[in-house]
């Protein structure tokens, strides 16, 4: 684990009387890959939207780089490059025009350079002087993407970065994800409201949910030490299910659907039901556990 | 800041939408003249109708400073509008398209984009003025020629040919100003828009109603009618009396430039506390 890079504590956000962010706090340590999980409306854009010094905090601090944002804003956001929600571009302009008048605004002047080595990072090079208003959804992620990235920044915030993508879409903007942390050691703030995505690329990962912290932690740890509804789809389910209760193998909330048998139990308690079952002759055609956010959120409050 | 002001410039002038204040003036302009230069012989006995038998009249009465004085009397009351459709989008134009989040997650200062979008749409305002006299007084000169004016406003008023260029000048400086106040408008309402249209109009039924308020002489709205912006924007006209009342041109102009200043300070306070969350 790195030194801090970003530390928040107590930060709140209502807006009317809609408590967005409630006395939030968490640490991003140097080259982590931190995952910021919640469902939609939960408050994890509100929260990248306040470290970003785009909505003003009612309460709390936010310390980037060690320094306060309150009091260093221009010196933080020099070193941070963001990708919020969608990709919002000046539609009637290129590519490589809108890049250089974000540099601009970054305080780049000869970018030129800088530029064709983002844009051929992120695939678009060859599009570089196409209207972006003529580009597909996936195009403009990426070009997103490329637009936090121009600056060469310290710390990359990616809100919903492969909301929308088709799943190649999504497999692409991983492998930059994990090629830009890995080898150009870059840490990186990646929202999400799909667990599945956190747990393939995050090293670290906090769940938010209403505006308050539920989790946060090590990824591999805490979603070991967690539930979820796993089905295990056998020849004989009732058979299956009647070993299993006559079994140590801790488990609850067990039913059967159809060929399935569904229970909630840990994930580490999956090879020896498996083995369980094949032991007794039973024949296991397929194990997968559900992971969606909602049944996490279960096993939370 | 001389970056962020090349932005917005640029921003301004690569959008269609820029060019259709500049498209209108050339039509309305050609339109109006054209029609003038038509009907000749005709528009003259129109105007001196009223005036042939108490006056004898000699010389190019229908000449291209009275065209230009004409097309400026109907149309500095649309002129507003060509101008806001720009100015009035400046800041609800990022907010609408999301760009905003761009631009404020990088280093810019608030106060310093605030500042350059509001030069931007000065420019922007000075470039159509300009654009507008040159069109309505070149035009004018160049189809109908040269000659002195003649005004009628209380009294009938014969302004000599050699006196007519500055007073023009003086007039077009004038409108400038009054644009610059409606164009300040229009981006203090944008900064507290999320979308394009709203300032836009909300700025237009302001200056219709204000305009109604300040034109009726009743005595309920005398007590308001300083108060009102638009009471100084038809004061370019007091550039074609016979003895122009310079303290009072001068006077009117401060007050327009304090409006500008004004919503440009409101404007500076609002958007720096403003939540971005479009």
């Amino acid at each position: 684990m790195g030194k801090p890079i970003t530390q928040i504590t107590g930060l709140s956000k209502s807006f009317k009387d809609i408590q967005a962010v409630d006395n939030l706090s968490l640490t991003v340590f140097e080259n982590d890959v931190y995952g910021f999980l919640g469902p939609n409306g939960s408050g994890k854009s509100t929260s990248i939207r306040m470290l970003l010094s785009l909505i003003r905090p009612d309460r709390g601090d936010i310390q980037v780089f060690g320094l306060n944002l309150r009091n260093n804003r221009m010196e933080i956001l020099r070193q941070i490059g963001a990708f919020v929600e969608k990709a919002d571009f000046y539609e009637y302009l290129s590519a490589r025009k809108n890049l250089e008048i974000l540099a601009r605004y970054s305080g780049y002047t000869n970018s030129a350079q800088r530029i064709m080595e983002v844009l051929e990072l992120v695939g678009l090079l060859k599009r570089s002087e196409s209207k972006v208003k003529t580009f597909s959804k996936g195009m403009k992620q990426r070009l997103g993407i490329a637009q936090a990235l121009l600056h060469k920044p310290r710390l990359l915030v990616l809100d919903e970065p492969a909301s929308g993508l088709d799943p190649s879409g999504m497999r692409d903007i991983r492998q930059l994800i994990r090629f830009l942390n890995e080898d150009q050691n870059i840490t990186i703030i990646l929202s999400s409201h799909n667990l599945q995505e956190i747990e393939h690329i995050a090293n670290r990962m906090i769940i938010i949910n209403n505006g308050k912290k539920m989790v946060e932690g090590e990824v591999k740890s805490l979603l070991l030490e967690h539930k979820y509804y796993t089905s295990i789809h056998l020849n004989d389910a009732r058979n299956g299910l009647e070993l299993l209760k006559k079994s140590t193998i801790p488990f609850e909330e067990a039913d059967i659907e159809g060929q399935s048998i569904r229970i909630f139990c840990q994930r580490s308690e999956i090879p020896a039901i498996n083995k369980l079952m094949v032991d007794h002759g039973l024949q296991v055609d397929g194990i997968k556990v559900e992971q969606n956010l909602e049944d996490y959120f279960l096993t939370l409050t | 800041m001389l970056t962020l002001i090349n932005i917005e410039l640029f921003k301004i002038f690569t959008r269609m939408r820029s060019y259709i204040g500049l498209a209108a003036i050339l039509v309305i302009i050609l339109v109006a003249q054209g029609a003038m230069l038509w009907e000749g012989q005709t528009m003259h006995e129109f105007i001196t109708k009223n005036l042939s038998e108490a006056f004898y009249m000699q010389g190019n009465l229908v000449n291209g400073y009275l065209v230009s004085f004409l097309v400026l009397n109907f149309l500095w009351v649309h002129v507003p509008l060509l101008v806001v459709i720009v100015t009035g989008d400046l800041f609800s134009g990022e907010a609408q398209g999301g760009t905003f989040r761009l631009l404020l997650s990088r280093p810019v200062s608030r106060s310093q984009l605030v500042t350059a979008k509001f030069i931007a749409g000065i420019f922007y305002t000075l470039v159509l003025m300009i654009f507008f006299a040159v069109v309505s007084l070149g035009l004018g000169l160049w189809w109908f020629g040269k000659g002195d004016l003649m005004v009628i406003f209380n009294s009938v008023s014969i302004l000599p040919e050699s006196h007519l260029l500055w007073r023009f000048i003086v007039a077009y400086i004038y409108g400038f100003f009054g644009m610059t106040a409606v164009a300040a408008l229009s981006m203090l309402f944008s900064a507290m828009a999320n979308n394009s249209l709203g300032p836009i109009l909300t700025t237009m039924a302001i200056i219709i109603l204000f305009t109604m308020i300040s034109s009726f002489n009743l005595s309920i709205f005398s007590a308001i009618q300083p108060f009102l912006l638009t009471s100084y924007l038809d004061s370019w006209q007091l550039v074609f009396s016979f003895d122009v009342d310079i303290r009072q041109i001068i006077t009117d102009a401060v007050i327009l430039v304090l409006h500008i200043v004004i919503f440009y300070l409101v404007t500076l306070v609002y958007f720096n506390r403003k939540d971005i969350l479009t």
